[in-house]
C-alpha cells in the first residue's frame, strides 16, 4: 500500500486533467468567465471597503488638521527641542502660535496665524497651488477662502493687509503673498495662515512663552507635532516621552488613529459580509452549473476511467485539478477588473452616504488576497459536489451503449392511459418530486426577489424625496456656524419682503421657530415615570427630565403653503380644517418624542387646550401630527421627551417674544424660474450667512443617488434572475442528459424521435406553467406585501406595484425552457451518432 | 485454486413482477491458463455475467472469486484497485480513452497505481501486437483492429490475473475478427495470460480451450470441449 | 477463501499534520512576540511575514524531496522485483544498502523456484531424448529389414506363398520406416534441435514448392490443384519447414480426397498475417473433432480406412506456431475442408 497521504499515480491523474481540459474549450470558457466575474465582483467589494475606509480616515485626519500622530502644545523653544531629540519621536514639525487675523472680514470665522515649518505643512495636507510658505518677514501663505473672503486675487505677491491680534495688541501690516493653498472650510477647526520665522522673531520677541502659557493667549508657544514608528498606543508613547524628558506639557492624540475603523463596529461589516456571501453563493452556483453539466455529459468517460482502475479519489481529483488550473488562468484578470471596477463604484457610493469625503485610494494587498482567497474558496466548493459525483459514477455506465439494450431498468412509467404524450410529460416531470420542488422553488424565489427589488427601484419617488428637504422651488435658510449653531437672526423680515417682491416669485412661506422649555405637568409627569423606570442607568435621559422639570418644546409659525405638505397619512388624530387653523386660534402639536415602542404617545389630545410656554394665551389642539409631518420645515431635530407646536406664522409673530425666522420657502412661477433663482441667488450671495438651495439642486443631488441605486438595483435583481434561470437551464439539460438510457429504451419501444422531442417541449413547457402559477398567485402577493412595507418604512419611496417584469418572465422561460430542451436532445443525439460513426470504423 | 470461480450468481432486475432474471444461479471455474469462451444469444445474460466477474456491477444474491478474493465484499474504492492491478478489460467497442495516446493508454493502469513502468514489458507487448509504429497516436486516427489491438495491450500490460473479453470482435469485420482473435490467442500463451471472453460468435468461440453456452441466465447442459490447449 | 489482510499502516498524514500545525503555530508565535516587542514596527512586520513564508517554503521543499526520495526507493523496489520475474535480470550493484539485500533475496527466491521449473523441463527433456535416441537405434535394425526384404523379393525360385510373405513384410517395414522417420523429426523439432528460422521471404515460392512435392500424387489420383497467390505477398517464415508443413496439409488434402476432386489454396494478406486456405472436396470433419485433429496421433474413426500415423497435422501445427503462426480448420463433412494457415505479415514480433 503506497503511504495513505499522497495520492498515487498524481501523474496520471495530472495528465488526464490536463488533456481533458484541452479537449473541453467551450466549457472552459464559461468557466473562467464566471471565476473571473466572482473574482470582480469579490474585488470591488473589498476595494470598495477598504478604498472608503482609507477615504474616511483621511477625512478625519483632515477634519483634525493633519496626519501627525500626536502633538505636544505650548511649549517654550527649550522644551519643544529636548522633546524631539526623544528617541521614539521618528518626524518632528514645529509650529509658532503668533496670533490671529481679526480682519472684519473674518468675523465668525477663525484665521490664526503661525510660523510653521516644512514638516508641519507636508503632514497637514497643506499642497501649495501656487508657492510655498514665506521666507521674507512680509511674505504670508493664504488659503483660497481666506483670500476670497478678502477679496484678494490668488496671484502671488498679492498685496493683503492684515489686522492682527498678537497677545491682544491689534498691529495691522501689509502682506505679500507668498503661495497659497486649498483648504476646506468647514472641514479644518479654523483657518491658518502662515508667516515666516523671520517675522515670527520680529513680532514676539519679547514675549515669553511661559507667561502667555498661564495668561491663555499661548502667542509664541510652540507646537511640535511628533511621528512614532506606528500609530499603536500613541498615547502611551507620548506619555513616555514626557516621563522621559522630565517636562510637563499639554499634549493631543490624532484621534484620527485612535480607532481601527472598521473592525470598530461589527455591524457595520454587516452589508459587506452579506454582500460577499451573496456574490460567492451566485458564483458557486454557475460554477457549479457548468461543471455538473460537463460531468454528466462525460459520463462515459468517467465510468471508463473506473472500470479502468481510477480510484473515486483520483477521479475527484481530474476535477480538481482542473477547477484549479482554471482558477489561476482567472484570478489575474478577475482581480485586476475588480480593482478597477471597485474604484470607479466608489466615488458614487460616497456620494450616496451624505458624508463629504475625500476620495482615497488604497491598493492594500489584503484587498486583493482576500478576494483572491474567498474565490478560491467559492471555486472549490463548487467544483466538490460534481467532483463528488463523478467519483461515484458507476464502472458499468461505460459499457452501456446508448443505442439498444440495458434490461429494464423500469423507471419510466407506462401511463396505462394510451400513449398521449402530454400526460406522459406530465407523469414525467412528477416522478422526481424532490428534484421539481427544489428547481420550482429556487427559480421562484429568485424570480420573486427579482421582481420585488425591480418594483422597489421602480417606487422610488422624487418628489416625495424632495418633499423632505424642500416645499417649493427655492429655499433660503441660514447656515450653522462651525458648532452648528443657528443664530436664527440673519434671516430679517426685510429680507423677506424684498426677495417676496423679486420678479418671478409668486409666495414666500415663511418658518419661524423658537424653542422654549414647558414646564412638566402632571400627565406628563405620569407618563414619563415609567419610562424613567425602565432606562439604563447610562443613560438617564428621562430621570434627568423628571428632575429638571421641564421638556424642550420647538414652537413653529408655519405660512398657508405649508399646509399642503401635511399628508393624510401625517394625522394621527383629529382633522385638519386649514381654514379655521389661520384664524390663530388653533395649534397643530406633534407627537412626544418618547421612545415608546409600536404606537405614538402624546400629552395631549385635539380638543385640549395648552398654553403657550411663556405667555399667556391659550390654543385649542386641533389635530395630533405625526413626528415626521413637515419635516422639510423643521430643524430636524428632536429633543428627548419634548414635542412640536405649529401656529399660523402671523399668530406665531403676534404670541412668540422672540421669534426667529428660520427658513424661507419661495414658489416662483415656471415660466421665469431660471432668471427668478438668479435673482434670488444674487440677493442670498450678499448675505454670507444665508444659503440658498433650488428645487434643481436637491433633484441633481438626488439624481446621483438615484442613478446609483439604479444601477446598483438593476444589477443586483438581473443577476438573481439570472441565477435562477441558469440554475433551471441546468435543472433542465441534466435532466435530459442523465436519461439517455431511458431515451434509447422508449426508442426501441417505438416511440419516434420526433414524439420524444414532443414529449420533452412539453415537460419543459408544464415545468414552466407550475412556476408561472406558482408567481402569478403567492409570487405577486409576497411583492406587494415586501414591497410595500419597505417603501413605506422609506422616505423617498411610494410603493408602485410592476407587474409586468415578473409576468414577462414566463413567456421567456417558455422560450427559453423549449430552446434548452432541443439543444440538449441535439446534443445527445449528435454525440451517439458521432460515437457510433467513430465506432463502426 | 482456480484463478476464477462462481457461486451460484443471480442478478434480478426490478422489486415487483415482471422481475427480469438477467443471471438465474450460474456456478462455474476457470483454472489459470484457460481460454474460455462463454456463448449465448443476445439477451442470455452473458455480457451481465462478464461484468458480475469484473466488479462493475454487483450480483442480486451469489459470489464471485477472483485469483481467491472475494469480490463483492470490497468498497468501491478497494474494488478499483483490485480492478486495476489484478483484471484486464477489453471491451466490444474498444473504449480507449480518447484524450490519450496509444502507449499512455496501455500503461494507464500501471501509472494509475503510481508503479514504475516496466519498460521492457510493456514493449514486448507492444511489439507482440503489431502496436511499434503507432505508439504515439491518437486512438481516433487507428482503424478498428488496430484499436482492438491497443486494447488488448492495455489489457495485459499490469499482469493481470485475468483478462475479460466482452465480444471482442463484435465492431469488426470477419478478416480483422480473425486477427485479432488469433493474436489475443498468441499472446494469452506467450505472456501465460487466463482469458475469459463472451460472444455470440460460433466461429470466434472456437478459438477457445473451452467452450460454455448461456441460455435463460443458466448454463446450457450441453457438455462442450473443443479440446484442451497444447499438448 | 479470503486472505487474511495484514493491519493498516498507522495514520501518518494525522501525524504530519499534527507536525505541520505545530511548526505554524510555532512560527506565528515567535513573529508575534518579535512584533509586540518591536512595537508593530510595519517593515518589521512584512520582514517576519517574509520570513515565515520562506521557512515555510523550504520546509515544504525538504518535506517534498523526502517523499520523492521514498517514492523512488519503492520505483527501485518494483525495479528488482519486475527484473527478478522477467528473467533474473540483476538491476543494482552489489551495496551496503537494504535494497540490495532485498534483490539478493528475491534473485536467490526466483533462482530457488525457477530451479524447480528446470527440473520438470529437464525430465521432459530427458523424455525427448530417449525417444529421439530409441528412433535413432533402430533406424539401422529397420533399413537392414528393408534392404533384406528386398534382396529376398528378387530370389527367383520363392513359391508364390513366400512372394506374398515378403510383399507384406516388405510393406509393413516401410509403414515402420515412415513411422520411425516421422518420430524422428518430430523429436528433433520439439528438442529444438533443428532451428526453424523465419524470415521475411516471398511467399509464392514456398507455395510452389510444397505443390511441387505432391504434384505427381495428386496427378495419379486425377486430383486438381489450383494455387492463388499475388506475387508480391511476402511473409515471415522458414521456406523449408513452411513448405514441409504446407506438404503435409495438401498430402492430406490429396489422401482424403476422392478421384476427380480438387484442391484450392489461396493466400491473402491480411494487416497482421498472411492467410493461407487449403480447400479441398474430401471427406470433411465433424465438428466435434476440428480441436481433436491436431492432436498427437489422433485418428478419426472415419479415417479408419485410409493410412496414417496421426502425426502429420499435429507437426504442422508445431511447425507453425513456432513461426508465430496459427492454423485452424473448417470443414462440412462430406463436402470437404478448409485448413487456414495463418504466417505473420512481418517479422520480430
Amino acid at each position: 500500500m503506497t503511504g495513505k497521504n499522497h495520492p498515487a499515480g498524481g501523474a496520471a491523474v495530472s495528465r488526464l486533467a490536463g488533456r481533458s481540459l484541452r479537449g473541453n474549450r467551450t466549457r472552459n470558457f464559461f468557466v473562467i468567465s464566471a471565476i473571473v466575474l466572482t473574482t470582480l465582483l469579490l474585488t470591488s467589494v473589498f476595494t470598495m471597503a477598504f478604498n472608503i475606509n482609507r477615504s474616511m480616515e483621511l477625512t478625519r485626519m483632515k477634519t483634525s488638521g493633519g496626519d501627525f500622530h500626536g502633538s505636544f502644545k505650548y511649549l517654550t523653544p527649550d522644551e519643544a527641542e529636548r522633546l524631539a531629540r526623544h528617541p521614539s519621536i521618528k518626524e518632528f514639525g514645529k509650529a509658532l502660535l503668533v496670533g490671529d487675523a481679526v480682519n472684519e472680514a473674518f468675523r465668525g470665522t477663525r484665521v490664526e496665524i503661525d510660523a510653521i515649518d516644512r514638516q508641519v505643512a507636508d503632514h497637514s495636507f497643506i499642497r501649495f497651488e501656487d508657492g510655498g510658505l514665506p521666507t521674507g518677514k512680509d511674505e504670508i501663505a493664504m488659503n483660497t477662502w481666506a483670500l476670497d473672503l478678502l477679496g484678494v486675487p490668488h496671484r502671488l505677491g498679492s498685496e493683503i493687509e492684515l489686522e492682527l491680534e498678537i497677545d491682544k495688541k491689534r498691529v495691522t501690516r501689509k502682506f505679500t503673498l507668498s503661495g497659497y493653498y486649498k483648504a476646506d472650510r468647514y472641514v479644518a477647526m479654523s483657518g491658518l495662515a502662515f508667516v515666516s520665522e523671520a517675522f515670527a522673531r520680529d513680532q514676539l520677541s519679547g514675549i515669553d512663552p511661559e507667561m502667555t502659557r498661564r495668561s491663555g493667549t499661548y502667542t509664541n508657544t510652540t507646537r511640535l507635532d511628533v511621528m512614532f514608528n506606528n500609530a499603536f498606543g500613541i498615547e502611551g508613547k507620548i506619555h513616555k516621552v514626557l516621563a522621559d524628558t522630565g517636562i510637563k506639557a499639554d499634549y493631543g492624540v490624532n484621534w484620527a488613529y485612535t480607532s481601527v475603523e472598521l473592525l470598530e463596529n461589527p455591524l457595520d461589516l454587516l452589508p459587506y459580509a452579506v454582500l460577499l456571501l451573496i456574490i460567492m453563493l451566485s458564483g458557486y452556483l454557475l460554477i457549479y452549473n457548468i461543471f455538473h453539466i460537463s460531468v454528466v455529459r462525460d459520463i462515459k468517460f468517467y465510468g471508463l476511467l473506473k472500470t479502468i482502475g481510477t480510484t473515486p479519489r483520483q477521479l475527484r481529483r481530474i476535477i480538481t485539478i482542473q477547477a484549479n488550473r482554471l482558477y489561476l488562468i482567472a484570478l489575474p484578470v478577475g482581480l485586476l477588473l475588480g480593482y478597477g471596477v471597485g474604484c470607479w463604484i466608489t466615488p458614487m457610493l460616497t456620494r450616496f452616504t451624505g458624508n463629504k469625503l475625500e476620495m482615497a485610494y488604497s491598493a492594500s494587498p489584503l484587498i486583493f488576497a482576500g478576494a483572491a482567497l474567498f474565490s478560491y474558496l467559492t471555486v472549490r466548493i463548487a467544483a466538490s459536489k460534481p467532483g463528488r459525483a463523478a467519483s461515484r459514477i458507476a464502472p458499468v455506465e461505460a459499457v452501456k451503449f446508448t443505442g439498444l439494450g440495458g434490461q429494464g431498468r423500469k423507471k419510466f412509467k407506462r401511463s396505462a392511459g394510451g400513449a398521449k404524450l402530454s400526460r406522459m410529460a406530465l407523469a414525467n416531470l412528477f416522478r422526481h418530486k424532490k428534484k421539481l420542488w427544489l428547481m420550482l422553488a429556487s427559480l421562484s424565489l429568485s424570480l420573486i426577489l427579482f421582481g420585488t427589488v425591480y418594483a422597489l427601484i421602480s417606487s422610488l419617488n422624487v418628489n416625495k424625496y424632495l418633499s423632505t428637504f424642500i416645499a417649493g422651488d427655492f429655499v433660503v435658510k441660514e447656515l450653522p456656524d462651525t458648532s452648528g449653531v443657528v443664530s436664527g437672526t440673519a434671516l430679517t423680515d426685510e429680507l423677506t419682503r424684498l426677495l417676496a417682491g423679486t420678479e418671478g416669485i409668486t409666495g414666500v412661506d415663511r418658518v419661524y421657530f423658537s424653542y422654549e422649555e414647558m414646564a412638566l405637568t402632571p400627565g406628563m409627569k405620569t407618563m414619563l415615570a415609567p419610562l424613567a423606570e425602565q432606562e439604563a442607568p447610562e443613560f438617564p435621559a428621562y430621570s434627568h427630565i423628571l428632575e429638571r422639570g421641564w421638556i424642550g418644546t420647538q414652537l413653529y409659525g408655519v405660512d398657508r403653503g405649508w399646509m399642503n405638505q401635511i399628508q393624510k397619512g401625517d394625522i394621527l388624530e383629529g382633522s385638519l380644517d386649514r381654514d379655521k387653523f389661520m384664524t390663530g386660534k388653533y395649534v397643530l402639536i406633534s407627537e412626544a418624542s418618547l421612545n415608546v415602542e409600536g404606537k405614538y404617545v402624546t400629552y395631549y389630545h385635539p380638543g385640549d387646550f395648552i398654553r403657550l410656554p411663556g405667555s399667556e394665551r391659550e390654543y385649542e389642539v386641533m389635530a395630533l401630527l405625526n413626528e415626521q409631518a413637515l419635516y422639510a420645515a423643521g430643524t430636524q431635530v428632536y429633543p428627548v421627551g419634548g414635542f412640536s407646536w405649529y401656529l399660523p406664522a402671523d399668530e406665531f409673530t403676534r404670541s412668540v417674544k422672540e421669534p426667529k425666522l428660520l427658513s424661507l420657502t419661495l414658489h416662483a412661477e415656471q415660466a421665469g424660474l431660471e432668471q427668478a433663482g438668479n435673482a434670488v441667488r444674487s440677493l442670498v450671495d450678499a448675505h454670507p450667512e444665508l444659503t440658498m438651495k433650488s428645487r434643481e439642486d436637491y433633484v441633481e443631488e438626488m439624481q446621483g443617488f438615484i442613478t446609483v441605486f439604479k444601477t446598483v438595483g438593476y444589477g443586483l435583481s438581473f443577476t438573481i434572475a439570472l441565477i435562477g434561470v441558469l440554475n433551471y437551464i441546468n435543472t433542465v439539460i441534466t435532466g435530459i442528459l442523465s436519461r439517455r438510457h431511458e431515451f434509447a429504451v422508449l426508442e426501441s419501444v417505438g416511440m419516434t424521435r420526433r414524439q420524444l422531442q414532443r414529449t420533452l417541449l412539453y415537460e419543459g413547457a408544464y415545468g414552466t406553467l407550475l412556476v408561472g402559477a406558482i408567481l402569478g398567485t403567492a409570487g405577486l402577493y409576497l411583492i406587494y406585501k415586501i414591497g410595500k412595507g419597505i417603501s413605506d418604512n422609506m422616505a423617498f419611496m411610494v410603493f408602485r406595484m410592476s407587474v409586468w417584469p415578473i409576468l414577462s418572465a414566463i413567456p421567456v422561460l417558455l422560450v427559453l425552457s423549449a430552446a434548452v430542451t432541443l439543444a440538449a436532445y441535439r446534443l445527445l443525439t449528435k454525440a451517439t451518432v458521432v460515437e457510433r460513426l467513430r465506432e463502426a470504423e | 485454486m482456480p484463478i476464477l470461480q462462481i457461486d451460484h450468481l443471480k442478478k434480478y432486475y426490478g422489486q415487483t413482477e415482471p422481475v427480469v432474471k438477467a443471471l438465474d444461479g450460474i456456478s462455474l471455474t476457470v483454472e489459470r491458463g484457460e481460454f474460455v469462451a462463454i456463448v449465448g444469444t443476445s439477451g442470455s445474460g452473458k455480457s451481465t455475467l462478464l461484468h458480475m466477474m469484473g466488479g462493475l456491477d454487483r450480483a442480486t444474491s451469489g459470489k464471485v472469486f477472483v485469483g481467491g478474493n472475494d469480490i463483492f465484499a470490497m468498497n468501491d474504492e478497494a474494488l478499483t484497485i483490485f480492478r486495476r492491478r489484478s483484471i484486464g478489460f477489453v471491451f466490444q467497442h474498444y473504449n480507449l480513452i480518447p484524450i490519450l495516446n496509444v502507449y499512455e493508454n496501455i500503461v494507464l493502469p500501471i501509472e494509475l497505481d503510481g508503479t514504475r513502468v516496466d519498460k521492457d514489458y510493456v514493449e514486448r507487448i507492444i511489439r507482440a501486437l503489431g502496436l511499434k509504429d503507432k505508439v504515439h497516436q491518437l486512438p481516433s486516427r487507428l482503424s478498428g483492429g488496430q484499436q482492438q489491438r491497443v486494447a488488448i495491450a492495455r489489457a495485459l500490460a499490469t499482469k493481470p490475473s485475468l483478462v475479460l473479453a466482452d465480444e471482442p470482435t463484435g465492431n469488426l469485420d470477419s478478416k480483422t475478427s480473425q486477427e485479432v482473435m488469433i493474436l489475443l490467442k498468441q499472446v494469452s500463451e506467450q505472456f501465460g495470460q487466463t482469458i475469459v471472453m463472451i460472444t455470440h460468435n460460433e466461429d470466434i468461440a472456437q478459438t477457445a480451450d473451452r467452450i460454455i453456452r448461456i441460455e435463460d441466465g443458466k448454463i446450457a447442459m450441453r457438455p462442450e470441449t473443443s479440446g484442451k490447449r497444447g499438448v | 477463501m479470503n486472505r487474511h489482510l495484514p493491519p493498516k499502516p498507522p495514520r501518518r498524514s494525522r501525524i504530519y499534520s499534527i507536525y505541520a500545525g505545530a511548526f505554524v503555530l510555532l512560527i506565528v508565535g515567535y513573529i508575534g512576540a518579535v512584533a509586540y516587542f518591536a512595537g508593530f514596527e510595519p517593515r518589521a512586520g512584512w520582514a517576519s511575514v517574509l520570513f515565515a513564508l520562506l521557512l515555510l517554503m523550504l520546509g515544504g521543499a525538504l518535506v517534498r524531496t523526502l517523499k520523492r526520495e521514498a517514492a523512488d526507493e519503492m520505483d527501485t523496489l518494483h525495479s528488482i522485483m519486475d527484473g527478478a520475474l522477467s528473467g533474473g535480470t540483476r538491476r543494482m550493484e552489489y551495496t551496503d544498502t537494504p535494497l540490495s539485500s532485498f534483490e539478493q533475496k528475491i534473485l536467490r527466491y526466483i533462482e530457488l523456484s525457477s530451479n524447480q521449473e528446470q527440473k520438470l523441463a529437464a525430465e521432459q527433456n530427458s523424455m525427448k531424448a530417449l525417444i529421439s535416441d530409441i528412433s535413432h537405434q533402430t533406424k539401422t535394425p529397420l533399413s537392414n529389414i528393408i534392404l533384406y526384404s528386398g534382396l529376398l523379393e528378387e530370389v527367383p525360385e520363392l513359391r508364390d506363398e513366400a512372394r506374398q510373405y515378403v510383399a507384406s513384410i516388405k510393406e509393413q517395414s516401410a509403414k515402420l520406416d515412415w513411422l520411425i522417420r516421422s518420430l524422428v523429426n518430430l523429436s528433433r523439432l520439439e528438442t529444438g534441435m533443428i532451428a526453424i528460422q523465419a524470415v521475411s521471404a516471398p511467399l509464392m515460392p514456398t507455395l510452389t514448392r510444397s505443390v511441387s512435392q505432391i504434384y505427381g500424387k495428386a496427378e495419379e489420383k486425377g486430383i486438381g490443384i489450383e494455387v492463388e497467390c499475388l506475387p508480391g505477398v511476402t511473409a515471415c517464415h522458414d521456406p523449408k519447414w513452411t513448405a514441409e508443413a504446407l506438404f503435409n496439409l495438401l498430402e492430406n488434402a490429396v489422401k482424403y480426397s476422392d478421384p476427380g476432386g480438387s484442391i484450392t489454396m489461396t493466400a491473402r494478406t491480411g494487416e497482421m498475417f498472411v492467410r493461407i486456405d487449403i480447400a479441398d472436396t474430401g471427406i470433411g470433419i465433424e465438428e466435434s473433432e476440428w480441436a481433436a485433429v491436431f492432436r498427437r496421433f489422433y485418428r478419426s474413426p472415419r479415417t479408419a480406412r485410409y493410412e496414417g500415423v496421426g502425426l502429420g497435422l499435429y507437426v504442422t501445427r508445431q511447425i507453425l506456431t513456432a513461426q508465430g503462426g496459427y492454423i485452424k480448420v473448417s470443414s462440412v463433412p462430406g463436402e470437404g475442408s478448409v485448413f487456414s494457415v495463418f504466417l505473420p505479415v512481418e517479422c520480430g514480433r
